[in-house]
C-alpha cells in the first residue's frame, strides 16, 4: 500500500514537473514517453534516473505509461505525438518490438541475451538504441582481478547454451588481463553442479554467468554452498549473490540506467537526428561481502576504490 | 420403588447430592476434558513430530537428491534414524522411486506403499530445488521470462512408531482417572463433613421442634453452632420463648373463656329454667284457658240452653200478644248472648287451629233458603226486605261444609240486617264465573250505612269496628268478619268487599264445592188459560219470585207498578193467580187501602199476599176475604209451588208431597224407638224431654253417669243422649264402661250432649266413644235430625225402607187371593209366636229351626226389611249371641205386626 502510495505521488510529481515544462516553454517543447514494463520500483527508479538528468532542461515533456495501458490506439498516439520513447524493462521490449516506430527509441533494463532474442532480425533499425544491463566481460574480469591476491589468476567459469556465446569476449579479456580462464561448455541439460564442483576445485576464484540451463539461481545456491566448502571466492553479477554468500558482483542500478538513457537523451536532442546505442552501461556499481572476504582471508578495498578502479582500468584499456 | 424427586430427600441426602454432584459434573467433564486434550495432545504431537521431521529432513535432502549423492543421503538419515520412535526412513526421487532408505520394519520401493503394521505413522514431505534469493534485477538479469514456482525434486518418508504415544496415552487416562475418583473421595468425604455439619444441628433443632409441639414449651436449644445456624437456633429459642409466652397468655385467655363460658352457660341455664316455667305457666294458663272458656261455655250456655227452650215452648202456648212479644225478646236477647259467645269460642278454637272442615253433601238450594228463613225475624224486625236470589245455574245437591257456610253467611247477613236502616239485603247466589274450578258465589248486598275507606282497610282485623256512634250503637264483638273470612280460607275460597259510605256494601263470598247433582226444578203443567200475575214493588224480590214460578214452568206476568197490574188485570182473560208480594217498608194498615181493594175492583180469583213484616200482620189476616191467602216472607219455593198447585187444582208429584212431609212421616215412624237422656241440669233435662215428647218420643231420663250404665244395663235403648259433665262419673266415663258391657250396647249410638265448643272434636268424641254431638242450647231441629241419622241404623231398616215395604205389600195384595194372603198371615204370626217360645225357654235349636222356617215365608212377601231382620236372627244364634238374637227379633216383631197391619187393610182381612 505504502509502495503504491508512493508511486502515485510519483506519478503525480512527474505529471506536475511535465505540464509544468510544457507550460513554461509552450510551442518549443520536445515530448518523451516512457514506456514501463510494470508498476514495480525498480522501473520507476530508471524514471527517476531519467528525469534527475534532465531536470533543469527547458521544453521537456515526459509521458509515463505502462504496458498495461498500451493499447494500438494508444501506439499510434505516440508515434504522433512524441519525440522519443524510453522503453524501460522486457516485456516493454517485448510490447514494441514488433511496431514500427519511425520516432527514436531507447531500450533500458534489458539483458544482451533478451534483447537480441527480441530483436533477433531487426538489430539494424537505426533509431532503435540499447543500453544491456548486464555487464561486459572485461568489466567482471577486472573485478575478479582486484580481488585476487597472492598470484591467484586461475578463473572458473561454465558456459551453458545461452551463454556459450559470451566465452569468446571471457576468454580474450582473461587472457589481456593476464588471468587464466579455466571453463567449460555445457551443452546438456544435466546437472552441471559436478562441473561446476571440479572447476572451483581447479580455480581461485568462480565468476558465475548466468545461464538457465547451468547456472540459475537454485543452481547458484549450491554453487555458493560448494564454492564456500572449497574456500573459493565467486563474482557474481548481481546483489543478490553478494547477500547470498558470493564474494563480489559488479551491476548496474535502475536509477543508473535512467540516467544512462537521459544522456542518450540530451545526445539526440543535441544532434537534432537520432543517435543510435547499442552498448553495455558505463555506470555501474561493486558490492563485496566482507564477511566472506574476511572468512577467505582477502582483504579487500572500499567497493567505491574497487569501482573506480575498475573505472580507470576501462579507460586505460580504452 | 424409590421416589427419585428432590423434595422427598431429606437434608443429609440434598447435601451431599448437592455438594457431589456439581463435582461429579466437573470432574468428569475435566476428566473427559484432560483426557481427550492430553490425548489430542499426544497424537497432535506424533503428527507434529511426524511432519516436522519429514519437512525439516526433506531440505536436507536436497543436495544428495540433485547431486544423486545417496552417501550424504544416506549419512543424514543414519543420524537421524536412532531416535527411538522412528522406525523407517526412506528418500525418494520426484518420480516416487527410492534413493535411499532405511528402517526396520519395512522396505518401500515406492513413497506411496501401504504398510501392515498398525501401530505406525507415515509422514511424507517433498524435497524442493530451492535457489538463493531473486531480486528485480536479478529477474531482469536472468530473464523474466522464468518462474519463481518450486521445483519438487523427491520425497522424504518417516514413519513413527505409535508405542510410544499409545503409552504416554494410558498413562494419562489413568492419572486422570487416578485425580478424578481422589478428588470424588475427597469431596464426598468433604461435603459428608459438611452435610454433619448441617444436618446435625437442624435435626437437633427438628427435635427441638418436636418437643415444643408436644408441648415441652420449656425446653431451650443449646447454641452451639455458629453463623446462620446460630442464628435460626437463637431464633427458635426466642420463637420457644414467644410460644411459652404466648401459650401461657392463651391458656389464661382460655381459662378465661371458659369462665364466661361457664358463666354464659349458667345465665342460659336460669333463662332455659325460666323459660321452661314461663312454658309451663303459658301451658297451664293455655289449658286453664282452655278449662275456663269451656267451663265457661257449658256454664253459660247450660242456663241458656233452657232459657231458649222454655221461651220456645213458652211462645208456643203463649196466650197474649204482650207473652209472645215477651218470649220473642226473651229469644233474640239470649241468641244475641250466643252469638257473642260463639264468636269469641269459634275465634279462640280458630286461634289454635282447632277447627277442621268437614265436607258433606247438601241441598244448597235449601240450605239458603234455611238461612233466610232464619235471619228473616230479623230482617222483618227492621222492617227491611231480606231477598235470596238463586240463579238457575246454581246446582241442587253439592259437598261442603254447611255448619261453616251457615256461620260465615249468618255473619254477613247479621252484619247486613245490622247496620242497614232502611231498603233491602239481598243474598245473591250463582256460580263463580271468575273461577277455573266449580266455586259458588255468594253475594250479600246491602243498602246500609256502607264502609269508610279507613275502616276498610282494617276491616279483617280481630275485634276491630268502626269507631262511630252509628257502629257503637249496633253492637257486636267485632269478630265475625274475620272469622267468616278464616273459615273461607280454610275451605279455600275467598271473601272480598266493595263498599260505599251511605250507599250500602257488598260481600262475595267465593267457595270451592264438588257438585253432586245439577238442579231439576219442579214443573207444572198449567192450562193454556192459567196465567200468575205477581205484583211486588221490590225489584230484586219479584224478580226472585218471578224466577222461582218461571223454573216451575208457570206462565208469569210481573209487575212493579200497581197501575200497571191493575191494567193487566183489567185486560186480562185467563184463569189468573195473583201473588201481591209486600215490601217492608210498606206500612201494613194502609195495604188495604192502598193495594187490595184497588186489585179486588178488578180481580176476583185467588190471591196471595206475601207479608214482610209481622206488624200489623194479624190485623190485616182478619181483614182479608176467603180468596186471600197470607203467608209470611220468604217463601219457600215449596210453599210457592204448593200454593200455584192448590190455585189451579193441579195435582203435583208424588215426590213433591214426598219431600214436603217426609219429615213429620219420618218422625212418627220414630215415635216408638227407646231414649235415654242422661243431664245432671234438671232444666235441661225436662227442655230435651219436653221437646221429644212433642214428637210422640218418650225418653227415659236421668241425671249422672251411673243411673245411665244401670239404664243401659236393664234396658235396650235405640239412642242415648248423655251429657260430658256430669257430678260423680262424666259422660265419657259412662260411655266407656257401656261400651265395654259387650252386647248390643257396643253398637248402641250414644250422643254427647255439651255446652262445651272446646269439645266439639268428633274424633276425640268417637275416640272415646260417643257416636255423635248435640251442642247446647240444644236446636229443636238439630235433635229430630240426630235421632233420624243415628236411629236409622239400629231401628231405621223399618223406617228407611217404609215405601219398599209398602209397595212390596200392595204388590203382595195384587198378586195373591185373598185367602192366601190370610194363610200367610197367621203362618207369619205362628212362626214368631214359635220363635218368641223358643228364645223363652232358651231352646236355641228349635229358634233355629223356626228361624228357618220364618225366612222361607218371609221369601214370599219380598220385603227387605223382613229379610234382614230374619238374617240378622239367624246370624245371631249362630253366633250363640242369644241377647242380640232376641233383641233383633223384638224389631222383626214390630216389622211383622205392620205388615201384617197393612195386609189386613189392603185384603180387609178382619183381625183375628
Amino acid at each position: 500500500m505504502i509502495q503504491l502510495l508512493h508511486k502515485n505521488i510519483r506519478f503525480v510529481i512527474t505529471i506536475f514537473v511535465l505540464f509544468f515544462s510544457l507550460w513554461s516553454y509552450a510551442g518549443t517543447s520536445i515530448r518523451i514517453t516512457i514506456l514501463l514494463s510494470g508498476e514495480s520500483r525498480l522501473y520507476y527508479d530508471a524514471v527517476d534516473g531519467v528525469t534527475e538528468k534532465l531536470d533543469g532542461a527547458s521544453g521537456m515533456e515526459y509521458v509515463v505509461t505502462t504496458v498495461r495501458d498500451l493499447s494500438d490506439n494508444s501506439i499510434d498516439e505516440i508515434k504522433t505525438n512524441s519525440d522519443y520513447i524510453v522503453v524501460v524493462g522486457t516485456k516493454a521490449l517485448q510490447a514494441v518490438a514488433t511496431k514500427k516506430i519511425p520516432i527514436p527509441t531507447l531500450n533500458i533494463l534489458v539483458s544482451k541475451r533478451s534483447y537480441q532474442t527480441i530483436r533477433r532480425g531487426r538489430e539494424n533499425a537505426p533509431n532503435i538504441s540499447v543500453i544491456y544491463l548486464d555487464q561486459p566481460a572485461e568489466r567482471t574480469l577486472l573485478l575478479a582481478k582486484l580481488i585476487l591476491q597472492g598470484g591467484a589468476n586461475k578463473i572458473g567459469m561454465l558456459f551453458g547454451p545461452t551463454s556459450a556465446s559470451e566465452k569468446k569476449d571471457y576468454v580474450s579479456n582473461a587472457k589481456k588481463l593476464s588471468l587464466r580462464l579455466i571453463e567449460r561448455v555445457e551443452k546438456t541439460d544435466k546437472s552441471s553442479l559436478d562441473t561446476i564442483e571440479e572447476l572451483i576445485k581447479k580455480s581461485d576464484a568462480y565468476i558465475a554467468l548466468y545461464d538457465r540451463k547451468v547456472l540459475n539461481r537454485k543452481i547458484a545456491k549450491w554453487l555458493l554452498y560448494m564454492a564456500n566448502v572449497y574456500r573459493k571466492p565467486v563474482i557474481a553479477y548481481s546483489k543478490s549473490y553478494v547477500e547470498a554468500g558470493a564474494l563480489a558482483a559488479v551491476y548496474t542500478k535502475p536509477i543508473d540506467a535512467g540516467r544512462s538513457a537521459a544522456a542518450w537523451l540530451v545526445e539526440n536532442i543535441k544532434a537534432g537526428q537520432p543517435v543510435k546505442w547499442e552498448r553495455y552501461p558505463q555506470r555501474f556499481t561493486v558490492d563485496i561481502n566482507r564477511r566472506i572476504a574476511t572468512k577467505l582471508n582477502l582483504l579487500i578495498d572500499d567497493s567505491d576504490v574497487v569501482s573506480a578502479r575498475i573505472k580507470a582500468a576501462e579507460v586505460n584499456n580504452d | 420403588m424409590i421416589d427419585l424427586r428432590i423434595s422427598s430427600w431429606g437434608i443429609r441426602l440434598r447435601v451431599i447430592f448437592l455438594a457431589i454432584m456439581p463435582i461429579v459434573i466437573v470432574a468428569s467433564l475435566l476428566g473427559y476434558y484432560t483426557i481427550d486434550s492430553r490425548t489430542s495432545e499426544i497424537r497432535e504431537g506424533l503428527e507434529e513430530r511426524g511432519n516436522y521431521l519429514a519437512n525439516n529432513i526433506a531440505p536436507a535432502f536436497e543436495f544428495g537428491v540433485i547431486t544423486g549423492n545417496d552417501k550424504i543421503i544416506g549419512n543424514i538419515i543414519n543420524g537421524i534414524i536412532k531416535e527411538k520412535d522412528i522406525v523407517y526412513m526412506g528418500v525418494f526421487n520426484n518420480t516416487g522411486d527410492v534413493i535411499y532408505e532405511k528402517g526396520k520394519t519395512e522396505n518401500a520401493s515406492k513413497i506411496d506403499s501401504a504398510v501392515a503394521d498398525k501401530n505406525v505413522a507415515i509422514f511424507r514431505a517433498p524435497i524442493y530445488l530451492t535457489g538463493i534469493r531473486q531480486d528485480a534485477l536479478n529477474q531482469l538479469l536472468e530473464g523474466e521470462l522464468e518462474g519463481n514456482e518450486k521445483e519438487i525434486i523427491g520425497w522424504v518418508r518417516v514413519t513413527l512408531s505409535t508405542d510410544l504415544y499409545v503409552e504416554r496415552e494410558k498413562v494419562v487416562i489413568q492419572n486422570t482417572l487416578i485425580i478424578i475418583i481422589v478428588g470424588l473421595f475427597v469431596s464426598l468425604l468433604l461435603a459428608l463433613s459438611i452435610g454433619n455439619s448441617v444436618i446435625l444441628p437442624i435435626k437437633k433443632m427438628m427435635g427441638f421442634v418436636t418437643r415444643l409441639r408436644k408441648g415441652e414449651l420449656s425446653e431451650r436449644l443449646d447454641v452451639d453452632e455458629g453463623g446462620e445456624i446460630g442464628h435460626l437456633q437463637d431464633g427458635i429459642n426466642v420463637m420457644a420463648n414467644e410460644m411459652e409466652a404466648s401459650h401461657a397468655k392463651l391458656e389464661l385467655r382460655v381459662e378465661q373463656a371458659v369462665c364466661e363460658v361457664q358463666n354464659v352457660v349458667d345465665t342460659l341455664q336460669k333463662k332455659n329454667i325460666e323459660l321452661i316455667n314461663a312454658r309451663r305457666e303459658a301451658m297451664q294458663a293455655k289449658d286453664a284457658k282452655s278449662e275456663f272458656l269451656a267451663n265457661m261455655s257449658h256454664e253459660i250456655r247450660t242456663p241458656l240452653n233452657a232459657v231458649v227452650g222454655f221461651s220456645r215452648q213458652l211462645a208456643k202456648h203463649a196466650t197474649d200478644d204482650k207473652q209472645i212479644e215477651y218470649t220473642r225478646t226473651i229469644s233474640r236477647a239470649v241468641t244475641q248472648l250466643l252469638t257473642v259467645i260463639d264468636d269469641i269460642l269459634v275465634f279462640s278454637k280458630l286461634d289454635s287451629g282447632n277447627i277442621e272442615i268437614k265436607p258433606s253433601e247438601f241441598s244448597v238450594r235449601e240450605y239458603l233458603e234455611d238461612t233466610i228463613s232464619m235471619l228473616s225475624p230479623a230482617a222483618q224486625d227492621k222492617n227491611i226486605e231480606l231477598v235470596l236470589l238463586i240463579d238457575s245455574d246454581m246446582p241442587d245437591i253439592i259437598k261442603a261444609d254447611p255448619l261453616r257456610l251457615t256461620q260465615v253467611l249468618t255473619n254477613l247477613l247479621n252484619n247486613a240486617i245490622k247496620f242497614t236502616d232502611e231498603g233491602s239485603i239481598i243474598l245473591h247466589a250463582r256460580m263463580d264465573p271468575e273461577t277455573d274450578d266449580q266455586s259458588i258465589l255468594m253475594s250479600v248486598i246491602d243498602t246500609g250505612i256502607g264502609i269508610n275507606e279507613v275502616a276498610q282497610q282494617k276491616l279483617f282485623r280481630p275485634f276491630y269496628q268502626e269507631d262511630s256512634k252509628a257502629t257503637r250503637k249496633r253492637g257486636g264483638t267485632g269478630l265475625g268478619l274475620i272469622i267468616s273470612k278464616q273459615l273461607i280460607e280454610m275451605m279455600g275460597g275467598s271473601v272480598s268487599f266493595s263498599s260505599e259510605v251511605g250507599k250500602g256494601t257488598v260481600f262475595n263470598v267465593s267457595v270451592p264445592v264438588d257438585i253432586i247433582s245439577e238442579y231439576s226444578p219442579f214443573t207444572m203443567d198449567l192450562l193454556p188459560s192459567s196465567a200468575v200475575f205477581l205484583f211486588d214493588p221490590h225489584h230484586h224480590s219479584r224478580r226472585s219470585l218471578r224466577n222461582n214460578l218461571l223454573q216451575m214452568n208457570v206462565p208469569t206476568y210481573s209487575y212493579g207498578n200497581i197501575d200497571s197490574l191493575l191494567d193487566g188485570l183489567a185486560t186480562s182473560k185467563e184463569k189468573i193467580f195473583l201473588i201481591v208480594s209486600i215490601p217492608a217498608d210498606i206500612d201494613l194498615t194502609i195495604l188495604q187501602e192502598i193495594y187490595i181493594r184497588p186489585i179486588r175492583k178488578f180481580f176476583a180469583g185467588n190471591l196471595l199476599v206475601l207479608l214482610s213484616s209481622n206488624d200489623g200482620s194479624d190485623d190485616f189476616i182478619e181483614c182479608v176475604d176467603q180468596q186471600t191467602h197470607v203467608l209470611m216472607k220468604p217463601l219457600r219455593v215449596r210453599t210457592l209451588m204448593k200454593e200455584v198447585a192448590n190455585c189451579f187444582d193441579i195435582k203435583i208429584t208424588s215426590i213433591v208431597n214426598e219431600v214436603v212431609e217426609q219429615t213429620d212421616t219420618l218422625l212418627l215412624q220414630y215415635k216408638n224407638i227407646k231414649v235415654l237422656v242422661a243431664e245432671d241440669n234438671q232444666f235441661n233435662r225436662l227442655y230435651i224431654n219436653d221437646l221429644l215428647d212433642g214428637y210422640g218420643i218418650k225418653a227415659d231420663c236421668v241425671n249422672n253417669g251411673k243411673d245411665a250404665i244401670n239404664a243401659c244395663l236393664q234396658t235396650h235403648y235405640d239412642i242415648v243422649f248423655m251429657d260430658l259433665h256430669m257430678p260423680d262419673l262424666g259422660g265419657a266415663e259412662a260411655v266407656s264402661i257401656i261400651r265395654n258391657m259387650g252386647g248390643t250396647e257396643i253398637g248402641m249410638p250414644i250422643i254427647a250432649i255439651t255446652a262445651d265448643v272446646f269439645a266439639n272434636e268428633n274424633d276425640a268424641l268417637i275416640h272415646k266413644g260417643f257416636t255423635d254431638c248435640v251442642f247446647k242450647p240444644i236446636d229443636e231441629k238439630r235433635l229430630i235430625a240426630t235421632i233420624i241419622e243415628n236411629c236409622s241404623k239400629s231401628v231405621g231398616n223399618i223406617i228407611r225402607d217404609e215405601t219398599d215395604n209398602n209397595k212390596s205389600i200392595t204388590k203382595l195384595s195384587d198378586k195373591l187371593p185373598k185367602d192366601l194372603v190370610e194363610t200367610l198371615i197367621n203362618n207369619l204370626w205362628t212362626h214368631s209366636r214359635e220363635l218368641d217360645d223358643d228364645l223363652s225357654s232358651d231352646d236355641y235349636e228349635k229358634a233355629r229351626s223356626t228361624i228357618h222356617k220364618l225366612y222361607g215365608l218371609i221369601c214370599y212377601f219380598e220385603l227387605e226389611s223382613l229379610n234382614l231382620a230374619v238374617i240378622k236372627i239367624q246370624d245371631a244364634l249362630k253366633s250363640d249371641l242369644i241377647e242380640e238374637a232376641r233383641f233383633h227379633h223384638s224389631d222383626l216383631k214390630v216389622l211383622i205386626e205392620d205388615t201384617v197391619k197393612k195386609l189386613r187393610e189392603l185384603n180387609e182381612v178382619p183381625e183375628t
